[in-house]
């Protein structure tokens, strides 16, 4: 059959159909679509844990921090743009994403987002938010990123990083994680005398498990010199106080409405300011 | 005055099938044929489109001009670094509203070529595993993702054919067999493109290429 064919053509359509095949085994990666969900990534993975390598590296011990806080990018990618450039003008020593890198959790979303962070002159690290669990989103953002709950040290303040989402697990895991957390309350205390806890879903929103938000206080005050809770998903800037006990809450605005807030950490403190671009 | 019978019957054959058709034959035939429109009338197998790394199929082709085709998938998605492969089912409606002759005049034996310069197709894809949901479960609140389903796709393309008419004389299991890409998008990436900023067109859209041998 495949003589009949051959023989039969022209020589332009032989020169399309090797065209074609050509096509098919040089440039497989970009130009054919696999699945929206296939977590077939292209480009940089494991971030969180070259970049955390990064921070633990220069600032372990530095004395004054400046840390910019970022949320929910979703599909605001030209804003995200704009955040990226602003954040690099501002003297900062790293980012923190506070999750909903995408918005539907396409494997195209994730790479969209992380090619926009890593214009940051600065390291960075990002957390999950609910979008980003989305088909096979949290599987895409395991490989992508790393593990769903992770801390690294800097300035002697231990920057833990929580997964919240309990409602994408429909409540049946552990969400938020207190055995890791218990881990993580005792480990490297020797390098760390203050905490900041980062998650994406505040307590009693739609994604926490707000049946252990009272627990999840109390086990907020295990953490040597808690300084304070930084949270997105609610695209609102926001300073509260969700227990009304002294523990302040920074909710990060999204994107699209243009503000971010940075850090400065210094020993006897911290001061905390919203930026617009 | 016997062969005389027999050659008006024979000249009139049409009438006397007919009549000698019964009420029951008549009904059969019809049953037949209108089954019979249910065997595919070509295989097809494609890759890419996200529909998984390929995805092999039957389909049928229908219409005035043949115009039409409707075709069942089934793809896979391999593991690459998810869980698991996954599979997937997919219905597509193509639409041919051209064909050009490329060798009208050419020798019984040569085999004839079609060119069609335009395809137009829209697919359902399903993806199967229990990460996907067809609707928002309800531990959401109401509206809570914007959108309708991680596990059903709606894909548009659209593609150029080169079909080649086997000659009679080789014909085997096929009558005709085409090439053809179509360059598609899924309805993920034409939100993102409405509702995303920067996104372009040529950020969504992928490439994929199939063959089909019809038999029909």
């Amino acid at each position: 059959m495949k003589v009949d064919l051959f023989k039969s053509t022209g020589r332009i359509t032989r020169t399309m159909v090797g065209g074609f095949l050509v096509l098919l085994l040089s440039s497989c990666d970009k130009v054919f679509d696999i699945h929206p969900y296939d977590v077939k990534i292209d480009g940089e993975t494991g971030i969180n844990a070259k970049q955390m390598a990064i921070i633990e590296n220069k600032f372990a011990n530095k004395d004054t921090l400046r840390v910019a806080f970022i949320s929910d990018t979703h599909l605001w990618l030209a804003d995200a743009k704009d955040q990226v450039a602003d954040v690099n003008k501002r003297n900062v020593d790293f980012v923190v994403h506070c999750g909903d890198l995408t918005d539907t959790a396409t494997n195209k979303e994730f790479e969209w987002s992380r090619d926009i962070l890593k214009g940051l002159n600065c390291p960075f690290v990002a957390l999950i938010g609910n979008h980003d669990f989305l088909g096979t989103g949290d599987q895409t953002y395991e490989v992508m990123y790393g593990p769903l709950d992770f801390s690294f040290i800097a300035g002697r303040v231990k920057f833990l990083c929580l997964n919240t989402n309990a409602t994408e697990y429909d409540y049946l895991a552990a969400i938020p994680n207190f055995d890791w957390m218990e881990e993580e309350m005792k480990k490297d205390s020797v390098l760390f005398d203050r905490t900041i806890i980062i998650m994406h879903a505040p307590p009693y929103s739609d994604q926490f498990n707000n049946n252990v938000c009272k627990a999840f206080r109390r086990y907020l005050d295990f953490f040597p010199g808690l300084m304070c809770c930084v949270y997105g998903h609610n695209h609102n800037d926001t300073v509260i106080e969700f227990y009304n006990d002294g523990l302040v809450f920074y909710g990060i605005d999204c994107a699209e409405d243009r503000n971010y807030r940075i850090f400065t950490i210094t020993p006897d403190g911290y001061e905390v300011e919203q930026i617009f671009f | 005055m016997l062969i005389c019978t027999v050659s008006a019957s024979a000249a009139d054959s049409t009438y006397v099938e007919e009549t000698q058709q019964s009420k029951y034959e008549k009904r059969i035939e019809r049953k037949q044929k209108a089954w019979s429109s249910l065997i595919p009338t070509h295989f097809l197998i494609q890759n890419a489109g996200n529909m998984g790394v390929i995805s092999a199929g039957i389909g049928w082709s229908y219409g005035k001009h043949r115009q039409w085709e409707t075709d069942l998938l089934f793809g896979y998605i391999p593991k690459h670094d998810s869980s698991r492969g996954k599979l997937t089912t997919t219905l597509k409606g193509n639409y041919i509203p051209w064909r050009i002759r490329l060798n009208p005049k050419a020798e019984d034996n040569k085999g004839r070529w079609n060119f069609e310069p335009l395809t137009c197709s829209i697919y359902l894809n399903t993806v199967y595993g229990s990460e996907f949901w067809k609707s928002q479960p309800g531990r959401y609140p109401d509206d809570y993702y914007q959108f309708m389903s991680t596990k059903f796709r709606l894909n548009l393309a659209f593609g150029e054919r080169l079909t080649f008419f086997i000659p009679k004389a080789k014909q085997r299991r096929h009558n005709k067999i085409s090439l053809f890409y179509e360059i598609g998008t899924s309805d993920l990436y034409i939100r993102s493109l409405f509702q995303g900023q920067d996104v372009s067109l040529g950020d969504i859209i992928g490439l994929s290429i199939g063959l089909k041998f019809y038999s029909l």
